[in-house]
């Protein structure tokens, strides 16, 4: 009897169906793709950790294995990443998607770089991938289909990094190796703390509002079901055959849509992945969701419905003689603001006691975390009183009838409408949460390195060198179309005569006055030019000082100075004389801080190097912009071994940034996928209640009232408590960050200032995504006003 | 013969392939009480849509004080049907979310009248059909003979020149459908407004001046009541 009430009602009821079941399978595409995008995050950080290498406990003893680097470029605005290696002795097995490591002159591409290897701008591409191309890297190896990824096989004695036994296994990371410079180094990485809170706050932040999804989809023509239900009982139903037939329909909608909603799930999972903006792309067929997840979701989510279903008739049970008499539903009282006051109240609380919340007391921990769960319940909990306290401000304030049948529409139902928008609001909170703390993990983040960007020129690529053969570089590069200056920038240590080289290698000085200066020869006039605002003070003088805020101010002694010899730390026996009043250059702070490979932190600037030509330890290429002549740079330097890959300073901003951005990219994605759920949300449930409404809306039409009149009344019932939560959930979120950071902030510099632009972005989107789904039910209005609507009760 | 207030001409309408009219013609004079009698689906509801402006007809023609409203647009019609003519259906015609004070102002605010003004009319119009007492409850809270008493009321607050009633006792009883059809006709007889009234009841057609009767979308009898 259940399936028959569910659908046996003719058109009108396989419509309600349709809806219902069609919610839920959204709901249920959306968490099947959430559960699914775990995994695919999870083999992406183990595809990065697989070109990794192994290191034994002591490497120092090893004498055959693998070497390997990798280098990480830009080619017209995507990262591309070379992985030299270089076997010694018997051969290593190679990592995943690989049938072997390639041998000295091979290369492996990723299938997105052999494409582009063979396509029009081929040329750019080619001088940077070193050696003949003899297969593709296959999905096992890939973080994405779009990567572009190349293994290099190393000629012999061209790598300087220690050996390793093998490649890393693939699982979750928790050493990356990584050279620069020639210098292994090591780094702890993997899934950080803050990574897995932010993870779970994003699980929750998905499912809660997928699950309002799926529980609203199953209230659809809550009234009318009621009104059946109230029917059957006043007929002799038992409460419970009552209780029962809703739950059973309920259980119905969500078989069928649990079911409806898998096929969704595995017909669009391909079209989607193909879509998500994620670097590198996704593999839609690594988007699978674990089998005790699938079973969770598609038993789950029938259990739910059952239960919501239960609770949709649960009046009609009790007291079906109200329903029949449409009696007034009990009003909300104000005192579900109480969780939410209770909420702030408690992180005011463990604001006040930061040193506890710092010192991991246990109060300070239940104060905080307890604070942010009960607001996050609290604005749930307070939904309905917020939309029915917005219907009121509506009714009595409001203009024209259109707003007064819209509040008292919503005095009469408010659940129905919180309903809708606890979801976003939620969403709300969460991501200005992100928000308010991601310029703390700016700060965290050593690179700083848009400051250089806002120095230089435009189009600007910088290229550090070590020890590689970059003598010839300069002029094939002054030879490139586009190309207006290279910077050839040479690094040298100068010795006071004053002191014996010797003793300086032997480290036996310990007055800082007798160590060498560092001082870089440079074309001055050159590097005015690459950069936005040119140098006052280049002249003609052969030395100059180097000043700038950041730096303290030094000046050498005056003198006779000898070079050092970088590698050996002697004497060259090249002299050079500075005099007194040396002549002082300003240089901006981004120049200071630099980038890797090139940064100019030297106390003295040469006009020239003294001595015989040495090759450049790194250059400054200004082009005119174009990515046509940015790419010729680089398939100049391709085939000169360059650690730190050439780079515009934009590409390094960006490089640097990429992990506070990925955070900002998955909390927008998940902004977006949540409006989108809530979107769906909205849209089918304004549809069912303007088809719900059909009588009262034909009764209106037909004295009169102008469709637009209605369709407002429409739009001015989803508007209203929409606004009303998303500024209260704004308020909570501001007030509940400023907190947070008052107490993580360092006692001697001020708390980062609240994002109240990125506030106001997020609540306008949220506003505005809103309401385009209500407007997306309006064409509906006009046919619920047909007059047949008014044949029947 | 006085010019008709309303008149419909040779109308046909269809709906797919179901006819509903098929050739109806009808004229109401001013301050007529006229009743539409046939069984159901044999068009009389559809031929007072028709009249009132909700549906356009296939063909055929209707006019309102001599002017054609049936090729007029949507917007003129729902003008139209806002100034000068006044609504009474057996279900669903007050909005369950309003009071009935605020149910019988809803034509007055719908034609821009500020609320205070339009409520205090209403509450004359509820008290003079004696329903003052439901005027804050909803449509839930009242009886089935309150609901329509406050549907009569809500039909003439504006001073309509036409009131169409569509079974408007049909869904009470006897005694209470002959209150809501006196005080229907009363109150529209003082303001000189016609009342159109489908019904299938000889009882209720009986308040009528005139009765038409419709099988297959056709008139069969015009006929004065004595």
């Amino acid at each position: 009897m259940g399936w028959r009430l569910a659908v046996g009602g003719g058109r009108s009821a396989w419509v309600r169906f349709a809806l219902m079941s069609g919610g839920v399978a959204a709901g249920v595409a959306l968490l099947l793709g959430v559960a699914g995008a775990a995994p695919a995050a999870v083999q992406r950080l183990e595809t990065a950790t697989t070109r990794t290498l192994a290191f034994p406990d002591d490497p120092s003893g090893l004498t055959q294995g693998v070497r390997a680097e990798v280098t990480v470029g830009f080619w017209r605005g995507k990262p591309l990443r070379i992985l030299d290696v270089e076997t010694v002795g018997p051969p290593v097995p190679p990592p995943p998607g690989l049938p072997e490591l390639p041998a000295a002159g091979q290369t492996y591409v990723s299938p997105a770089l052999a494409e582009a290897l063979s396509g029009p701008r081929a040329g750019e591409l080619s001088p940077r991938i070193r050696g003949e191309v003899v297969g593709t890297i296959g999905q096992s190896g890939l973080v994405g289909p779009d990567e572009l990824f190349a293994v290099a096989g190393a000629s012999p004695g061209r790598m300087v990094g220690e050996l390793a036994t093998g490649f890393s296994s693939p699982g979750l990371p928790e050493f990356l190796t990584s050279t620069g410079g020639g210098e292994v180094f090591t780094v702890r990485e993997g899934v950080s703390d803050e990574l897995r809170v932010a993870l779970l706050v994003a699980a929750v932040g998905l499912v809660v509002p997928l699950m309002v999804l799926v529980a609203t989809a199953t209230r659809l023509s809550a009234a009318s079901r009621e009104r059946r239900a109230a029917a059957l009982r006043l007929v002799g139903a038992t409460a419970r055959q009552v209780s029962s037939l809703g739950a059973i329909e309920g259980a119905v909608v969500g078989a069928v849509g649990a079911v409806l909603g898998g096929g969704v799930f595995l017909v669009l999972r391909a079209p989607v992945a193909s879509v998500v903006p994620v670097p590198n792309g996704v593999f839609a067929s690594a988007v699978v969701p674990p089998w005790w997840s699938v079973v969770l979701i598609l038993v789950g989510v029938p259990v739910l419905t059952a239960l919501a279903g239960r609770v949709a008739v649960r009046r009609a049970a009790a007291t079906p003689l109200e329903v029949r008499r449409q009696a007034t539903p009990p009003t909300p009282s104000f005192r579900r603001l109480v969780p939410l006051a209770v909420g702030l109240l408690m992180l005011f609380g463990a604001s006040a006691n930061s040193r506890a919340v710092v010192a991991g007391r246990w109060y300070g921990t239940l104060l905080m975390v307890g604070g942010a769960v009960l607001c996050l319940v609290g604005l749930v909990v307070a939904g309905p009183a917020l939309a029915r306290a917005a219907g009121t401000a509506l009714a009595r304030l409001g203009p024209g009838p259109a707003s007064q049948l819209a509040g008292r529409r919503l005095i009469m139902d408010p659940a129905a409408a919180s309903r809708t928008v606890t979801g976003t609001a939620l969403v709300v909170v969460v991501v200005g949460w992100l928000l308010a703390f991601l310029p703390l993990l700016a700060t965290t983040n050593p690179a700083g390195q848009g400051v250089l960007a806002q120095v230089l020129r435009p189009g600007t690529v910088v290229a550090g060198f070590a020890g590689g053969d970059a003598t010839s570089v300069v002029d094939r590069l002054q030879a490139i179309e586009g190309v207006q200056t290279v910077v050839a920038v040479r690094q040298l240590q100068l010795l006071h005569e004053g002191t014996s080289p010797q003793a300086w290698r032997d480290g036996s000085i310990d007055d800082p006055e007798q160590f060498p200066i560092n001082a870089v020869a440079l074309d001055c006039a050159a590097l005015s030019d690459v950069l936005r605002e040119p140098l006052a003070g280049c002249g003609s003088a052969a030395a100059s000082l180097l000043r700038s805020q950041s730096l303290p101010d030094r000046e050498p002694r005056p003198g006779r100075y000898e070079q050092l010899d970088p590698s050996e730390g002697l004497g060259t026996g090249v002299q050079i004389d500075l005099p007194t009043d040396l002549p002082a250059l300003d240089i901006p702070d981004g120049l200071v801080q630099g980038i890797d490979g090139f940064s100019l932190s030297e106390e003295l600037l040469l006009a020239e190097l003294p001595g015989p030509p040495a090759p450049p330890d790194a250059i400054l290429v200004g082009t005119d912009g174009s990515a046509g002549t940015i790419e010729a740079v680089r398939a100049v330097l391709g085939p000169v071994r360059t650690p730190f890959a050439p780079l515009t300073a934009e590409e390094a901003t960006t490089l640097a940034r990429s992990a506070t951005d990925g955070y900002a990219q998955v909390a927008m994605i998940g902004l977006a996928l949540v409006v989108l759920v809530g979107g769906i949300s909205l849209a089918v449930t304004t549809a069912d209640s303007v088809r719900e409404r059909r009588p009262a809306h034909a009764a209106l039409s037909a004295m009169g009232a102008p469709v637009r009149a209605l369709r407002r009344t429409v739009l001015l019932q989803t508007a209203t408590p929409l606004v009303l939560t998303i500024s209260v959930a704004v308020a909570v979120s501001a007030c509940a960050s400023w907190l947070y950071l008052q107490i993580g902030s360092d006692p001697e510099s001020p708390a980062p200032p609240l994002p109240w632009a990125g506030y106001g972005l997020i609540a306008g989107c949220a506003v505005i995504a809103s309401l385009l789904a209500t407007a997306a039910a309006l064409p509906l209005v006009r046919s619920a006003t047909r007059p047949e609507a008014l044949r029947v009760e | 013969m006085t010019e008709p207030l309303l008149s419909a001409t040779d109308l046909h309408l269809s709906f797919g392939t179901t006819t509903a009219l098929a050739g109806a013609s009808v004229t109401v004079q001013p301050g007529e009480v006229l009743a539409l009698l046939g069984p159901s689906g044999s068009g009389t509801s559809t031929l007072l849509h028709c009249l009132a402006g909700i549906l356009r007809p296939d063909a055929g023609e209707v006019r309102f004080c001599g002017t054609r409203i049936d090729d007029q647009g949507d917007e003129a019609r729902s003008r139209l049907r806002a100034s000068s003519f006044g609504f009474v259906f057996q279900f669903g015609s007050l909005v369950p979310e309003l009071s009935a004070v605020e149910n019988v102002a809803l034509p007055l605010r719908l034609a821009g009248v500020k609320r205070r003004p339009a409520e205090d009319r209403a509450r004359v119009w509820l008290d003079r059909l004696d329903v003052a007492g439901v005027g804050g409850k909803r449509p839930g809270q009242m009886s089935g003979g309150q609901g329509q008493r406050v549907a009569v009321a809500r039909a003439l607050v504006g001073n309509p020149r036409v009131v169409f009633a569509d079974e408007p006792t049909g869904a009470l009883d006897t005694l209470n459908g002959d209150l809501v059809m006196e005080e229907l006709l009363g109150a529209a007889r003082e303001q000189g407004a016609s009342v159109v009234v489908v019904t299938h009841e000889a009882r209720v057609a009986a308040y009528a001046d005139r009765e038409v009767v419709l099988r297959d979308g056709r008139l069969t009898a015009d006929a004065v009541v004595a």
